[in-house]
């Protein structure tokens, strides 16, 4: 018998609120986060417009937040999302649990790049005369005006230490970074630890944002961003045929995940379980996805499979759905190719369309809105969805929330790169 | 869950190292005493405080790919190419036939950091947009003028999964895929995991192991900024001294390190040749290296090997060459080896090297399992001239010594206290 | 203004570049997917060093429209191209050449309009364009 896997706490910030409530409760009210970019000037950016965390600062959450100080804001977001995640799971101060065994597993980005600094001495350090970089001058440059502290939170593996520094979280830390895939391959490794014995508690979730000028900047050059700057509100529209590609979100979600006797044992209050975990990879593209959507359709099974459930046993998809052209459609297909005739049947929804897409984040925030599924019986909407595209044609909840009894429940999350992770959470039954 | 009958065996090695460009050169340097750390070469590193690493001096990543796949060295960072480098050195050394392999039982598991943008990238936009007042961008300049300017595929030659993403394309790899992106532990930690994943079931192959360059001037800039570097630029091939009294700092260098790991059916069907076995793992988190987080770490991979302390032959160091965390690894290791009687020696591979990052566990650990294959020696760790009452530990200097007891630990850990220890048994 | 030869040549040498294929794969009749392996971020890739190479703007979407027919089902039905779509294509693309595709317009044929030949003309087009304006 292996050991099973349930989630006692939950944290989230988001473009829809500061905690899981608010966020939980906007979503269910069909409410949109996405607005003109206010933290730094893309007036003239091909894209203007990102799903924001609105008035943030930490200070307010966290009372001594100096570990902080210097760090990115996808650190700051981790810090507030773990923070109401432990509190919620009776963790924050007990003194009880091992903390040796309680670990960190985090799927979360990178700090923000000192992208003014760094420009500037790109510049002064270029000579038109030989057409080259001066590294030397760069060098010095950058060494003068470069904040050593600031540079070195950048780095991929600070978000989970402070973390559990902060905490007190003594068990496995990891980070993984891969790409829109990444917090729910966290949630999923973070749960094969614990059913090996690795650890009792993980803290695990994903904290990321890429609204800032470098990160836009990318995701422009690729084309991946929607442009809808005259309606931004609109812009997030998965499945919908006049999609145009994904909406930049931003914030940060976590979960503590528990093995169940340690759970029972403590009194905790159990949320829900988690029953299944697939991981796979298109070997196809670096951007594109099969067209068959193997990947997709394999995670998928995967997590069936880890799950020892039926087909029919799942009751509500959360869809990566990112309103991009592409995953939209081979993500329907992937779900019709494993749900066969049933697949008419399972309401699919994307909260991306209220949201944005937080990248790194998205599959711990769209996890706890499958267990906020379970617990409350409604299911969030596809907002922005008007006009059908043939080559989407399942149930997606168009525009309000809709009442349903789910015992189970399926997220999809698939990376750039081609990364594809499927998890099922179940209501918990003894 | 595991399958008790499962074992993971190593049965490839890929090595892109400052000292040599597959397994084979790697041993011979490191059977030689050949240092691989000299002045950087590769860009002017004037002015930088620190001018020396362990640069890799003849990399062409079009050696490593087949003429139809060299289109995707564009959208590859040198850090990428590594890694891609690795794998497929890892796949010739392991005799792979990838037509017999399953690809959906075939995953990929890399350790990867933070990759730099190249400058060069960014100078055209950087131009038109940075040149009104100091340390300020124009971002409107930026948005209109300057983002056309950059390569529409820019991003995608510095995204850390792209390590494990290039090598799932090239060798159509469609079982789990991860990336872990945990500074200097990641790659052994992804090697954990991989481990996991075959044990229960979930992969019968895995290319598995981590690459890092930060041999460019972005990355050196950041480096020299928050790390604690050795300023011996005199005298780079004695800079690196783990565990040395007279240490004083490390040093970067670059490569790949990267496993065949399969499970011991599948690799005895196809005949491989087993380099060696993987039995333990464990990780722990140390808050700033004061308590027993790293200890923790080596009892639970012991604890999953099933072994005592005194079975272990030698352990395979994090070894940084700083003051504080050599001190601490030692104390550490003492906590865990100090009643084995004979003392179980740490060789320090960073020594010849420099510390490769998130490639760095991986490719240090190929030492060891390559000195386990050769029945021995252990090569020595370099530099290690005077012992430092700091660290209580016995460091393998000088000589060449006989591998007597079957085990090796391989431990690395971040400066920030994110640890991890893998066991590996020699295979008879 | 480049004759049609001299700009034929430039873009080989840029697909050359860009898709990392020997010149003599380059034929007017190749057609970027199918013969000469593109995939999407090549054609991003593919249109920045055009601009470049020719000193020219190329708006997204109007050498490669990316969704040409939106799924309208008046301008695709079972996977056919309809007449009234087939109009809409030539509007977005008067430099291709549809002639073939006429004959099967299955929406599956619609990769091999993209050819080398076709950029070509394109491109000549926009020179023509930009000179006499």
């Amino acid at each position: 018998m292996r050991r099973r896997v349930v989630i006692t706490g939950m944290g989230a910030i988001t473009p829809l609120g500061h905690n899981v409530r608010e966020t939980i409760e906007a979503q269910l009210q069909g409410r949109n986060g996405v607005g003109p970019i206010e933290s730094f000037d893309a007036s003239r950016f091909p894209t203007k417009f990102a799903a924001q965390v609105k008035n943030f600062d930490l200070a307010r959450f966290i009372p001594d937040c100096r570990r902080w100080m210097h760090s990115g804001i996808n650190s700051q977001f981790a810090a507030v999302a773990a923070q109401e995640a432990l509190e919620h799971a009776g963790l924050l101060n007990d003194t009880r649990v091992d903390r040796n065994r309680f670990g960190v597993y985090l799927g979360s980005g990178e700090g923000i790049q000192d992208f003014h600094n760094l420009l500037s001495w790109i510049y002064q350090a270029y000579r038109r005369e030989t057409r080259q970089l001066d590294t030397a001058t760069f060098e010095r440059g950058a060494l003068s005006v470069f904040h050593p502290e600031r540079e070195s939170e950048q780095e991929l593996h600070t978000t989970p230490a402070h973390l559990a520094a902060h905490f007190d979280l003594r068990g496995p830390n990891y980070n993984c970074l891969t790409a829109c895939a990444a917090s729910s391959q966290a949630v999923g490794e973070a749960t094969e630890l614990i059913r090996h014995g690795d650890a009792d508690l993980m803290l695990v979730g994903g904290a990321h944002s890429m609204i800032h000028p470098f990160g836009v900047t990318g995701f422009n050059l690729l084309t991946a961003l929607s442009t809808r700057n005259d309606a931004p509100e609109k812009a997030s529209r998965p499945f919908d045929l006049y999609r145009d590609g994904f909406v930049l979100g931003e914030g940060a979600a976590m979960l503590v995940l528990e093995e169940l006797e340690h759970a029972k044992r403590r009194g905790a209050d159990i949320l829900a379980e988690v029953t299944g975990y697939g991981s796979t990879a298109d070997a196809f593209r670096v951007t594109d996805s099969h067209p068959d959507g193997r990947g997709a359709i394999a995670c998928m099974k995967a997590a069936l499979k880890d799950s020892r459930l039926n087909l029919s046993d799942i009751g509500y998809i959360n869809a990566h759905g990112t309103s991009t052209k592409v995953n939209d459609s081979v993500e329907t297909l992937a779900i019709k190719k494993v749900f066969g005739e049933q697949a008419y049947r399972i309401p699919v929804s994307s909260t991306k369309s209220m949201m944005g897409h937080l990248i790194a984040a998205a599959g711990a925030i769209e996890l706890i809105t499958c267990v906020e599924v379970l617990r409350r019986g409604v299911l969030p909407p596809t907002i922005n969805y008007e006009m059908p595209d043939p080559e989407c044609d399942l149930d997606y909840i168009p525009r309000t929330a809709r009442e349903k009894r789910v015992q189970h429940a399926l997220s999809n999350s698939f990376g750039f790169g081609g990364q594809n992770i499927a998890l099922i959470v179940s209501r918990f039954s003894s | 869950m595991s399958t008790p009958s499962r074992r993971a065996v190593i049965t490839g090695i890929g090595i892109i190292s400052p000292i040599g460009l597959d397994a084979a050169s790697y041993w011979h340097s490191l059977r030689e005493g050949r240092s691989g750390i000299r002045p950087i070469q590769s860009f002017d590193a004037s002015g930088l405080p620190v001018r020396i690493a362990g640069e890799i001096p003849h990399f062409n990543a079009k050696d490593y790919l087949e003429k139809e796949q060299r289109k995707s060295l564009r959208v590859m960072a040198r850090t990428i190419q590594l890694a891609v480098a690795g794998a497929q050195r890892a796949l010739d050394d392991g005799q792979v036939d990838k037509s017999k392999l399953d690809p959906t039982r075939f995953g990929v598991e890399f350790g990867a950091g933070l990759i730099a943008t190249e400058l060069n990238d960014l100078i055209e936009a950087a131009c038109v947009s940075a040149n009104c007042q100091p340390g300020r961008v124009d971002l409107e300049k930026w948005g209109e003028q300057g983002i056309p300017l950059i390569q529409p595929l820019w991003m995608l030659k510095y995204l850390p999964n792209m390590l494990a993403c290039h090598v799932s394309i090239l060798h159509d790899a469609r079982g789990p895929n991860n990336s872990i992106t945990e500074s200097d532990v990641a790659s052994l930690l992804a090697l954990g995991e991989a481990y996991r994943i075959l044990l229960r079931d979930q992969a019968d192959f895995f290319l598995v192991g981590g690459a890092e360059s930060k041999i460019n001037p972005l990355s050196m800039v950041r480096q020299c900024l928050f790390e604690h570097l050795s300023r011996r630029n005199e005298e780079p091939t004695k800079a690196c001294r783990p565990f040395d009294r007279w240490r004083d700092g490390l040093v970067l260098g670059e490569g790949a390190g990267v496993f065949v790991v399969e499970d011991l059916e599948h690799a005895r069907r196809r005949g491989a040749r087993i380099y060696a076995e993987i039995v333990g793992f464990g990780a722990a988190f140390d808050p700033g290296m004061r308590g027993d987080g790293l200890a923790r770490a080596i009892d639970a991979a012991l604890a999953d090997a099933g072994i005592g302390p005194e079975e272990v032959d030698h352990v395979n160091a994090h070894g940084l060459s700083t003051p504080e965390s050599d001190a601490w690894e030692a104390r550490s290791l003492h906590k865990v080896f100090g009643s084995c009687s004979p003392p179980v020696p740490v060789f320090a591979a960073k020594s010849y090297i420099g510390n490769l990052g998130a490639g760095g566990g991986t490719t240090e650990l190929a030492a060891s399992v390559l000195a386990m294959s050769n029945n021995g020696p252990v090569p020595p760790t370099l530099n290690y001239e005077q012992a430092d009452p700091d660290c209580p530990i016995e460091v393998l200097s000088r000589e060449p010594r006989p591998m007597t007891r079957p085990h090796v630990v391989k431990v690395s850990f971040t400066q920030m206290g994110q640890c991890a220890a893998v066991v590996v048994r020699q295979w008879s | 203004m480049p004759t049609q030869d001299e700009i034929y040549s430039k873009v080989s040498a840029t697909l050359v570049e860009a898709l990392n294929v020997d010149e003599e794969d380059i034929k007017p009749t190749s057609t970027l997917q199918g013969d000469l392996g593109a995939e999407s971020i090549d054609f991003l890739d593919i249109v920045f060093r055009l601009e470049r190479e020719f000193g020219i703007k190329i708006p997204r979407g109007e050498l490669f429209p990316e969704s040409i027919f939106q799924g309208d089902p008046e301008l695709v039905q079972d996977g056919r191209v309809t007449p009234k779509g087939l109009e809409e294509l030539r509007a977005k693309m008067p430099f291709a050449d549809l002639t073939k595709f006429e004959q099967n317009p299955e929406v599956g044929n619609l990769s091999n309009l993209f050819t080398v030949d076709l950029i070509t003309r394109y491109i000549q087009g926009k020179l023509e364009n930009g000179s006499q304006n």
